[in-house]
């Protein structure tokens, strides 16, 4: 039977261990390295190193291949004061990962030596409620909710595409969402268009829209747009949001929206519909194809269906 | 699948569907996946893009086609 200290002492023989002095020189050398914080949720939201990522000790081998796919990739652990680390780096070691190191000393040690800290937004009794099934998915976690919480995300069209979108992005919890549509909600919207109400025909669709998605989740911010994308107005509402979702229904706005991404460098989720058969895609500027590389222009107008 | 794909792209987990157009088809419930890649040609994103600011009117254009990119030189 071993006592905790022989196996600190083991791993001790097998894993290297930096001073918060040489991470934090390697972080300024800007070397090719991933910290990763291994503590406990409530230890990580009281505050962790800049651009670490975070799996649980006990969550360690389940999950972080979903972080750190390349068992090359130089990994340095940390915990509260260095002996996690060392036994999570050497549970990495039997899985494969060649160059692991531990912290010496820990977040302990880095917060005495007056490096920098982050620490995100503290999330309310009612968004750990709320999000709470989030949570338990290690890719998504508190870390991944704080993204959403923090995202700005412009929806174009509120119909039949930007419907169950807007539904789901609401209710997942993305921070912001823009909605623009300048048409008003017709009764053969219905059947489909889940954002809007019976009562609510006759009404712009944004506003439709916003009610919808903030009864659903109070806690997001909406900005209505009731007016229709245009080159004039484009940039200006584009510039505010980090990805634009197009679902669109008209070949005007299709092509506005990807010139105006793929020359301000923002990625579209792309959605098509027609009768029974749809189309999804991620245009990314500069890491693959755009809309025109697939249709450099639109068919003629008699071709289009409606 | 459009709300999943900008979930995941926000949150940086999975594969995202850059370079993939996936087609759904909801009469043979099936799903394709079509490869799709960056032309070089393209007139936007492509090595020498001759659209290298937006049209003045998309709804002009979409009625006349060949207005929507000026023609290469």
């Amino acid at each position: 039977m071993k006592s905790y200290r022989q196996i600190v002492e083991e791993a001790k023989t097998e894993i290297p261990e930096l001073t918060v002095d040489e991470v934090k020189s390697e972080q300024d050398k800007d070397s090719d390295f991933v910290l990763l914080d291994v503590r406990d949720e409530d230890e990580y939201r009281a505050g962790y190193i800049p651009n670490a990522v975070h799996v649980t000790r006990g969550m360690l081998e389940f999950s972080v291949e979903n972080y750190i796919p390349d068992r090359n990739q130089k990994v340095i652990v940390y915990c509260a004061a260095g002996l996690r680390s060392l036994l999570a780096a050497k549970s990495l070691r039997e899985m494969g990962y060649t160059d692991t190191i531990s912290l010496a000393g820990g977040y302990r040690d880095w917060m005495t030596a007056g490096y920098p800290t982050a620490q995100d937004k503290p999330m309310t009794h009612e968004q750990l409620d709320r999000y709470s099934r989030h949570f338990m998915l290690t890719e998504v976690g508190e870390q991944g909710q704080a993204k959403l919480l923090d995202a700005k995300v412009l929806m174009v069209g509120a119909g039949g595409l930007g419907s169950p979108a807007g539904v789901y992005l609401g209710a997942a919890g993305v921070g912001h969402l823009g909605i623009i549509d300048s048409d008003v909600v017709e009764l053969s919207n219905l059947q489909r268009q889940i954002l809007h109400r019976t009562e609510s025909v006759g009404t712009p669709k944004v506003q439709s829209a916003t009610t919808t998605i903030k009864s659903l989740n109070p806690d997001i911010d909406i900005t209505p747009y009731n007016l229709r994308l245009t080159a004039d107005n484009v940039e200006e509402i584009f510039s505010e949001y980090d990805l634009i979702v197009d679902g669109c229904d008209n070949f005007a706005t299709r092509y506005l929206v990807n010139d105006a991404a793929v020359l301000m460098n923002k990625p579209v989720v792309h959605g098509s519909i027609f009768q029974f058969e749809g189309q999804v895609t991620l245009f990314k500027p500069n890491e693959g194809p755009c809309y025109r590389c697939m249709y450099p222009t639109p068919p003629p107008p008699g071709m289009v269906p409606s | 699948m459009m709300a999943t794909e900008a979930i995941k792209y926000i949150i940086g987990i999975g594969e995202p569907l850059i370079g993939r157009l996936i087609l759904y088809d909801a009469l043979s419930m099936t799903y394709r996946e079509m490869k799709i890649s960056r032309d070089e040609n393209c007139p936007l994103c492509g090595d020498n893009p001759v659209i290298t600011e937006l049209i003045d009117d998309y709804d002009a254009a979409a009625e006349n086609p060949d207005t929507f990119a000026p023609a290469a030189d």
